[in-house]
């Protein structure tokens, strides 16, 4: 994580002037790639958050920017679609002035099909020119913006087309959007093809959820304090929840979603990654490696779901009509593009138990994410044990035990509850909390996950990148379900009003431990 | 007023929040101290210390030594932070500077006790006893040697000050200035084949309103490049003997920044401020003319004030070009 790089030449010459500076982790000079320029991501994320980064001075001083996808856009076309990207979603006010100009003069585009290998040389020509007219270094970071149907193509063709990092006079670097595959076999044909190409440590799967600021906070409060660590067990932990909940349906991206799905969307890769920081040991060093070993060993550590008592750990849903922010809204199956019996599950719930020591097989890990519910919320709520004997609190004090809640969106923060005495004569117990609101807390402004996440790709830091093993062990945790849902149609779809909790099945699967979910 | 007048003043007003006639939360996690020493200075800076206090939930103190005899005067006001609405309380004191022991004493009283107090002090002289007790209760300070009448000589004071007092968690705005002046000059070296060019420097010339932030940008490339001080005066000695003179040009109002230019081996590097390129870096040889803008990041000042009392601190950068500053106005 903090791994500190300063502008080093090719003969190991550093800029001295850089040490002890706000942006001394500041990239080499590159040229970014963007393969799926014309997509919702790139123009939503991707350009607002370089543009961010150039005008905090973050962005190494000599870059390009190259956009590829089949629209038949012109340069001058891609950089005012990116101008337009940028004003409405970087929340930076208009691009304009000198610097968008220097900004957008580093801009430029190119048509056609990512098998054409024809467009590759094309591509290989703008490197070239960003290399003489922009000071690039000849270095490249690739980043697959596109369906991931065409992951595996691009990267053959950027070998065949000597692109690839054994081809190139300087870096190259392969950055992918989730999924990673759409099952275990796919993952497997995925990566056997991209590492054909790039070396494990050149490929950046991203999960943006990683890239938040709580997430990362996780790990300072983990380990960076006395006070939780000590109790992180099975002895003083009951349980975990993990949510990621929307309140958005499938929107345009119901063609998408009907071959994704909740399971695949959400848990297989946000939601378990988050489970991973939340339940590892701690690192040996805080080296990208290091973090992401631990991470890997959780994973090897959880139990496989029982085929046959798959339903104790796995509850799927799908939306039907209901009601969100007082305004109507339609069920899954009336969404564009999206088949009128579909049996593709818009919520998934998972138990997951880890065998390991500081678990001990005795905590469930409860993860949840679902389209369409009350309110949109993601955090991490560790709910601790009762205190052995109570000692206070008067007949009818509710008790409650403490907990302590990672919030990630839209709130950022963290909140801790315990019990306190309630003022008065009686010995009346209550439980209140203690929130710490980022922003609020520190004053500051809280940069958007791919901000961090593209600077640390340019700078070569994959700490907050998901490695290859385990992805691949993700996938092998949610493959028992993922089989059994794609081999039986859901008898009772749809099975959750939108605006509502989520289906009744996955309060049952709590309530099966004593438990209830967190309310939304 | 007296300090009991308005500890039950402040009383009063929490009372009236217990009431539910103050919507918001009591921010009460740190006590804001401003103290200015000159007439008509706080009336300025009141308005950024109130989004200051509302920001990071603290008591606000206004100590006014140019408010002449006027009376103190306590207020609660509100605003959001976080989402949420919050309610500061306002002491503002006239202080006779002169008397430094009962305005300190006065300044425990109505701090929030247990608390961190802040300090934020404007204008006057830096070695002084009211600073060194406001100081002393302060877990952080922010002064400002370009407002002082002599700023080198306050520069002097203040390295005087760190290094008796290593530790202290003390801020010069002339430097926290100089923070955006640093990241250009670092960016007309980053093009690896001009890193070189940094072991030949001959002249650092720095253009600022005001000497503070000259000497403290041109001591900081100093400390970069393990300068030492040299005779003749105000110019330092590089590692390998050679001599680096630093000029101070003046243009500008007291505070700003607007130029930095390096000379070396035959090629002048310069970031300069320019109507709408915002800051235009150069690199200018025989051979070569290079030069494009760069965004000058702007932040106000209670941000940066804000930033130095209540962010991550520990700047290691500061005391270290402080010292060879402090050398270098004083050789
Ligand atoms: N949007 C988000 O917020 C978001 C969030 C997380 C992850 N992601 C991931 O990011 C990737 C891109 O998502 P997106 O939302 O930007 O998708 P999108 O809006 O559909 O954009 C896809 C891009 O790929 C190009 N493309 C090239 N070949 C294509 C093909 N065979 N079929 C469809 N498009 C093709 C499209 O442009 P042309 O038609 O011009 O070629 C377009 O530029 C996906 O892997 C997605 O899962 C997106």
């Amino acid at each position: 994580m903090s791994i500190t790089t300063t502008v080093t030449t090719s003969d190991g010459q550093s800029n001295p002037l850089r040490a002890g500076l706000q942006s001394h982790r500041i990239a080499d000079p590159c040229t970014i790639v963007l393969f799926g320029a014309t997509g919702d991501l790139t123009k939503r994320m991707l350009m607002p958050a370089l543009y961010s980064l150039r005008l905090q001075d973050l962005l190494p001083s000599d870059f390009a920017i190259v956009g590829y996808s089949r629209s038949p856009w012109s340069d001058d076309q891609f950089r005012e679609a990116m101008k337009e990207g940028i004003a409405q979603f970087a929340q930076l006010g208009h691009p304009q002035g000198p610097v968008w100009d220097d900004f957008a003069r580093r801009l430029s585009y190119v048509s056609g099909d990512f098998d054409d290998v024809e467009c590759y040389r094309q591509l290989q020509h703008h490197l070239e020119t960003d290399l003489t007219e922009f000071n690039t270094h000849g270095n490249a970071l690739y980043y697959l913006a596109t369906p991931p149907v065409v992951f595996g193509e691009i990267v053959r063709h950027l070998d065949l087309a000597k692109l690839g990092p054994k081809d190139t006079r300087g870096w190259c670097r392969l950055v992918i959007e989730k999924p990673f595959g759409t099952d275990l076999t796919s993952a497997r044909a995925l990566q056997r093809e991209i590492e054909k190409v790039f070396p494990e440590k050149q490929i950046y799967r991203i999960d943006h959820y990683l890239g938040k600021e709580p997430v990362q906070d996780l790990m300072a409060l983990r380990f960076s304090n006395v006070i939780f660590e000590p109790l992180w067990n099975y002895r003083y932990i009951k349980s975990v929840q993990i949510t990621a909940a929307e309140t958005v349906g499938v929107e345009q991206r119901g063609g998408y979603y009907e071959r994704a799905g909740a399971l695949r969307d959400m848990l297989q890769n946000h939601v378990i990654n988050l489970m991973t920081l939340v339940a590892m040991e701690p690192p040996v060093s805080s080296d990208a490696d290091a973090l992401r070993d631990e991470k890997f060993k959780v994973l090897r550590a959880v139990r496989p779901i029982p085929s046959d008592r798959l339903d104790h750990h796995a509850v799927r849903g799908q939306y039907a009509r209901g009601e969100i922010a007082g305004a109507a809204v339609a069920a899954y199956r009336e969404e564009p593009d999206v088949d009128v019996e579909s049996s593709t599950e818009t919520y998934a719930a998972l138990k997951l138990i880890v065998d390991n020591w500081r678990w001990g097989g005795q905590v469930p890990f409860y993860l949840r994410s679902g389209k369409r519910l009350k309110r949109k919320n993601s955090e991490i709520a560790i709910a601790f044990r009762s205190v052995p004997h109570r000692l206070f609190g008067e007949l009818g004090d509710q008790f409650e035990t403490n907990s302590l809640v990672v919030k990630i969106q839209p709130e950022e923060g963290i909140s801790l509850s315990f019990n306190a005495k309630y003022p008065g004569q009686a010995m009346h117990i209550r439980s209140v909390s203690m929130d710490f609101a980022y922003g609020q807390g520190f004053g500051v402004k809280i940069a958007p996950a791919y901000e961090r996440l593209l600077a640390d790709a340019m700078r070569d830091d994959a700490t907050l990148f998901t490695r290859w093993d385990a992805v691949e062990a993700a996938w092998e945790v949610v493959m028992p379900v993922l089989e059994r849902w794609q081999s039986e149609r859901p008898a009772d779809f749809p099975n959750y009003a939108a605006g509502s909790q989520g289906p009744p099945a996955a309060d049952a699967l709590l309530a099966a431990d004593g438990d209830s979910w967190r309310q939304l | 007023m007296s300090v009991e007048t308005i500890v039950a003043e402040l009383h009063r007003l929490r009372e009236t929040q217990s009431e539910g006639r103050v919507m918001g939360a009591t921010a009460s996690t740190s006590t804001l101290v401003v103290c200015a020493a000159g007439a008509g200075e706080l009336a300025v800076l009141s308005e950024s210390a109130r989004r200051m206090a509302i920001a990071h939930g603290a008591r606000l103190l206004l100590l006014d030594a140019g408010a002449g005899g006027s009376a103190a005067r306590v207020c609660a006001f509100c605003g959001r932070a976080g989402g949420e609405t919050v309610c500061c309380e306002e002491i503002a004191l006239p202080i006779d500077a002169g008397r430094p022991a009962s305005v300190i004493a006065d300044v425990e009283e109505l701090a929030l006790p247990g608390l961190p107090c802040y300090l934020w002090w404007v204008g006057g002289e830096l070695d002084g006893a009211l600073l060194r007790g406001l100081g002393a209760l302060a877990r952080r300070i922010v002064v400002d040697t370009s407002r002082c009448s002599d700023p080198a000589a306050s520069l002097v004071a203040l390295d005087a000050i760190l290094s008796r007092q290593p530790h202290a968690q003390l801020w010069d705005l002339a430097w926290l200035r100089v923070a955006p002046w640093r990241e250009m000059a670092a960016r007309l070296f980053d093009d690896p084949t001009r890193a070189g060019a940094l072991t030949h420097i001959e002249a650092i010339e720095v253009e600022s309103g005001s000497l503070a932030e000259a000497a403290l940008l041109a001591a900081w490339i100093g400390v970069q490049l393990n300068y030492e001080i040299s005779e003749p005066a105000r110019s330092f000695r590089t590692g390998s003997g050679a001599t680096v003179t630093f000029s101070h040009l003046s243009g500008g109002a007291p505070g700003e920044v607007r130029m930095v230019r390096l000379h070396a081996a035959g090629a002048t590097y310069s970031a300069h401020v320019e109507g709408d390129c915002g800051v235009r870096l150069s690199v200018e040889s025989e051979g070569e003319r290079r030069s494009r803008c760069e965004p000058m990041l702007e932040r106000s000042l209670e941000d940066v004030v804000a930033g130095a009392l209540f962010g991550l601190g520990g700047d290691p950068g500061f005391s270290r070009a402080l010292g060879l500053t402090a050398r270098l106005l004083r050789a």
